[in-house]
């Protein structure tokens, strides 16, 4: 066969394919495997023993090798496949046996992934704490084990020329839109890219209606978020080597809910839930608003605090704009580092943040306390949200309406809210608009929305 | 792109305006406006931070308040900020020359006008803001002051600028001003609220006591409770009264004043026994007496000296237009002629404990 010569010439530059050569008589099946992904324990165990076996003790003529596989070795998943899938398997950590014109692949992956583990960045306290890993299989398996639905579909495809990473669309049938369905896998096979390394990759390549910055694709570690987004009609999309799962269509009200809230009271649910508006506020307005207050809208502030203001600012040799630039962009800085530093070195970071922000900046007299905790209030409202593509549209946002305060103060401000209600008014995630339940406002039942919290999805018949 | 490019410039050039910077404002919190030989003359009260809060008093001289208040700006070397302004101290002579000091805060587009205005005799015109200065300023003491007067004497009426603009424009009603004066105690100067004044049309001054401040507000609705003491037999007792409603009623050509409140009695003295309703109903019979004679002599002066503070001339022009010509003759001058009368109704709601 071509294929054994293609592989024999393969080995120059590929010096992890092992070739092994098993006589039988005046047979020979060759035992092919690439050892880097392939178990040589699962190899050695059941293909080469049983090889073995039968080499020694019967040493007869079999006139299918598959049929023999059938009758004598147990438990191993193995496949007929063509002389041109042999480099695929090979690659995904299968053991390709040859004899005759028959190639059979087994299964023999060896564990290159880690375990399942807690999600790094969706903390939980409550709930379950198991996580996506890179494994495939796995990851099916954690939502699998959730859903126990024949009605769970899966749709596998192929991406990347030079990855070849297989990518699954999961979604509940009986619930999904159909079209958004169909629109969705249309536009995941017409990705023509050489690589697929991550569930990102796709979300660029998918996403081309939003031109905005504000996220219509979320991505999740946790396997209980993914089986309830299933389970509310939404389509999740895994990918081969990621621990990311996509949910789309994603809302802006998607952002405010956190699983914590599925195992806590509904009383202190919707408490949050406002905590985590306010937050939004804060952490967008608050830079803006002491800005336009110290500048332009002095009147605004009671006698007290502006004079306590004006004291606080009176060493101080920069601009108020300036003064909140430095120490914005110094906290950028730190937030940046932070999320690049190995957790040995963090504490010391932390210190120096805290001294730099903190203590030394004001001591020196090139900030004003005051700027100081605005800055931390912002910083610490932003953390409310973790998600890496709404922190980029808070923080673009948040520098924005800066600017336009400093220009023209409170006036600026309104301006600036209302280009964000505007743009966000304006898209649409995957057809359905973002702000869906603020606008259009749906009319649920009341106790169902007071169940489901803000996010309102008709687990019904998929009518979004 | 161009419609973006046309968004930023159209900004770039509104850049500026109004810009300035908390630490180059000075705060002005309290004035003083007196006026002589056609000139202002205007101590104001400013408030400085530079590495501590300062409170410094400056008099300047001008032929308007303008000029003034840029007079002002050069000694302090900085922008004034004239929306925290909370006092505005007026002499004799400004409120009798009746000239157009307003204008100017009502023109200023950052005065916020919710200033209270108080009247100051001569005598301490140049003490009033100096004292307190290590603490927040006169000014803003002068306003804790008058709100504590407010919520517990009621003796003192607060003026707000725009309450005067409405007095000194609407028909048939006067403006009267809280009466500033400086007190010695125990070798200390104290700021105190003392009697309400007014000026009738002949420039001569007007003034209630405290006494008459008190039922003054009762009967425009300034308060809700006050406390008085009422005499009965030799000895008196003091009744608090609460939720004070005042209402007025003009027909057939009678003013009517109608007072109807709520007493509790906080002290007694008197000899009558308080456990028979008789001695509740005379107790409330005497207090309504008291009131009543209080608030006439209150109405007697608004007509002997020809100056409606209480405002009967504003409410006849806003129900009966027709009954006088306020615009081409002086309501003031036909205030001795109108019918007022006065009607008091206390419930004793509680005389408290009774002790044997």
């Amino acid at each position: 066969m071509n294929i054994i010569n293609e592989l024999y010439n393969s080995k120059e530059h590929m010096p992890d394919l092992q070739i092994k050569e098993v006589y039988f008589g005046m047979n020979k099946i060759f035992v092919i495997n690439i050892q880097s992904v392939s178990s040589s324990e699962q190899s050695n165990n059941f293909i080469l023993n049983y090889l073995s076996d039968r080499s020694l003790f019967k040493n007869e003529i079999f006139s299918s090798l598959k049929k023999d596989i059938c009758n004598y070795i147990p438990s191993i998943s193995f496949i007929e496949i063509k002389e041109s899938d042999v480099f695929n398997y090979l690659f995904n950590g299968f053991t390709i046996l040859i004899y005759k014109n028959e190639i059979i692949a087994f299964e023999t992956k060896a564990l290159l992934d880690r375990s399942i583990s807690e999600p790094s960045s969706e903390p939980t306290i409550k709930g379950p704490k198991d996580s996506f890993n890179e494994n495939y299989n796995t990851n099916i398996g954690l939502i699998r084990k959730r859903i126990k639905d024949k009605n769970l579909y899966m749709n596998e495809l192929t991406l990347g020329s030079k990855t070849n990473t297989k990518i699954c669309i999961m979604y509940m049938n009986d619930i999904v839109d159909k079209d958004l369905l169909n629109d969705t896998i249309n536009k995941i096979k017409e990705i023509k890219t050489d690589k697929i390394l991550d569930t990102y990759y796709i979300k660029e390549l998918i996403n081309h209606e939003n031109k905005s910055i504000f996220p219509t694709i979320k991505s999740t570690e946790k396997p209980d978020t993914i089986a309830k987004s299933l389970t509310e009609g939404k389509i999740c999309i895994l990918s081969e080597n990621s621990n990311n799962v996509l949910i789309i269509p994603t809302f802006f009200v998607d952002y405010f809910y956190n699983d914590e809230d599925n195992y806590q009271k509904s009383f202190f649910t919707y408490f949050v839930k406002y905590i985590r508006i306010l937050a939004l506020y804060i952490t967008i307005f608050a830079p803006a608003i002491y800005l336009s207050l110290t500048t332009y809208d002095q009147q605004m502030l009671p006698t007290d605090l502006l004079i306590n203001f004006s004291l606080q600012r009176s060493n101080v040799p920069f601009p108020a704009i300036v003064e909140l630039l430095i120490l914005m962009i110094t906290f950028e800085i730190l937030y940046e580092a932070d999320a690049l530093t190995p957790t040995s070195r963090g504490t010391s970071l932390s210190i120096l943040g805290a001294l730099v922000l903190g203590d030394a900046a004001v001591s020196a007299g090139i900030v004003s306390p005051i700027m100081v905790i605005v800055v931390a209030l912002t910083a610490i409202s932003s953390i409310f949200f973790s998600y890496q593509d709404f922190q980029s549209f808070i923080r673009l946002y948040r520098y924005l309406i800066m600017i336009l305060s400093c220009i023209l103060g409170m006036i600026g401000i309104l301006f600036g809210f209302i280009f964000l209600i505007t743009n966000l008014c304006s898209i649409k995630s995957f057809g359905k608009p973002f702000l869906i339940t603020f606008s259009p406002i749906i009319h649920k039942n009341k106790k169902e929305l007071i169940k489901n919290g803000l996010l309102t999805q008709n687990t019904n018949k998929g009518d979004i | 792109m161009k419609k973006l490019i046309i968004v930023i410039f159209s900004i770039l050039i509104l850049y500026g305006c109004d810009y300035i910077e908390i630490n180059n404002l000075v705060i002005i919190s309290g004035m003083l406006i007196d006026y002589k030989d056609n000139n202002y003359y205007i101590t104001s009260q400013i408030i400085e931070n530079e590495n501590e809060t300062k409170i410094k008093v400056y008099k300047t001289k001008g032929v308007s308040i303008e000029e003034c208040l840029t007079e002002l700006s050069k000694l302090s070397n900085k922008d004034l900020f004239i929306s925290h302004l909370k006092v505005i101290i007026l002499t004799e002579s400004t409120i009798k020359n009746k000239n157009d000091y307003q204008d100017y805060f009502l023109r200023d587009s950052k005065s916020k006008m919710n200033f209270y205005v108080y009247y100051v005799d001569d005598k301490y015109k140049d003490e009033v803001l100096n004292i307190y200065k290590d603490n927040k300023g006169s000014a803003l003491y002068i306003k804790d002051l008058m709100e504590f007067n407010n919520k517990i004497f009621s003796s003192s009426t607060p003026l707000s600028f725009l309450d005067l603009i409405y007095k000194q424009k609407e028909y048939g009603i006067d403006e009267i001003y809280p009466n500033l004066v400086v007190k010695e105690n125990n070798g200390e100067k104290v700021l105190y609220l003392q009697n309400i004044i007014g000026f009738n049309q002949n420039k001569e001054k007007i003034i209630l006591d405290d006494k008459d401040g008190i039922f003054y507000n009762m009967i425009t609705n300034n308060i809700q409770k006050t406390s008085i003491n009422i005499p009965c037999d030799n000895k008196d007792f003091t009744i608090s009264l609460n939720d004070i409603k005042t209402s007025y009623k003009w027909n057939n050509n009678i003013f009517n004043i109608n007072v109807k409140t709520n007493g509790k009695l906080s002290s007694y003295e008197c000899s009558y026994n308080l456990d028979s309703v008789n001695s509740t109903k005379k107790i409330s019979s005497i207090v309504n007496t008291f009131i009543k004679r209080n608030i006439n002599d209150i109405v007697k002066i608004s007509v002997n000296n020809k100056i409606d503070f209480i405002g009967i001339g504003n409410y006849i022009y806003r129900h009966d237009t027709d009954y006088f010509n306020f615009k081409n003759n002086n309501w003031n001058n036909k205030l001795d002629k109108i019918k007022i009368k006065v009607n008091v109704d206390t419930t004793i709601t509680s005389i408290g404990e009774m002790r044997k």
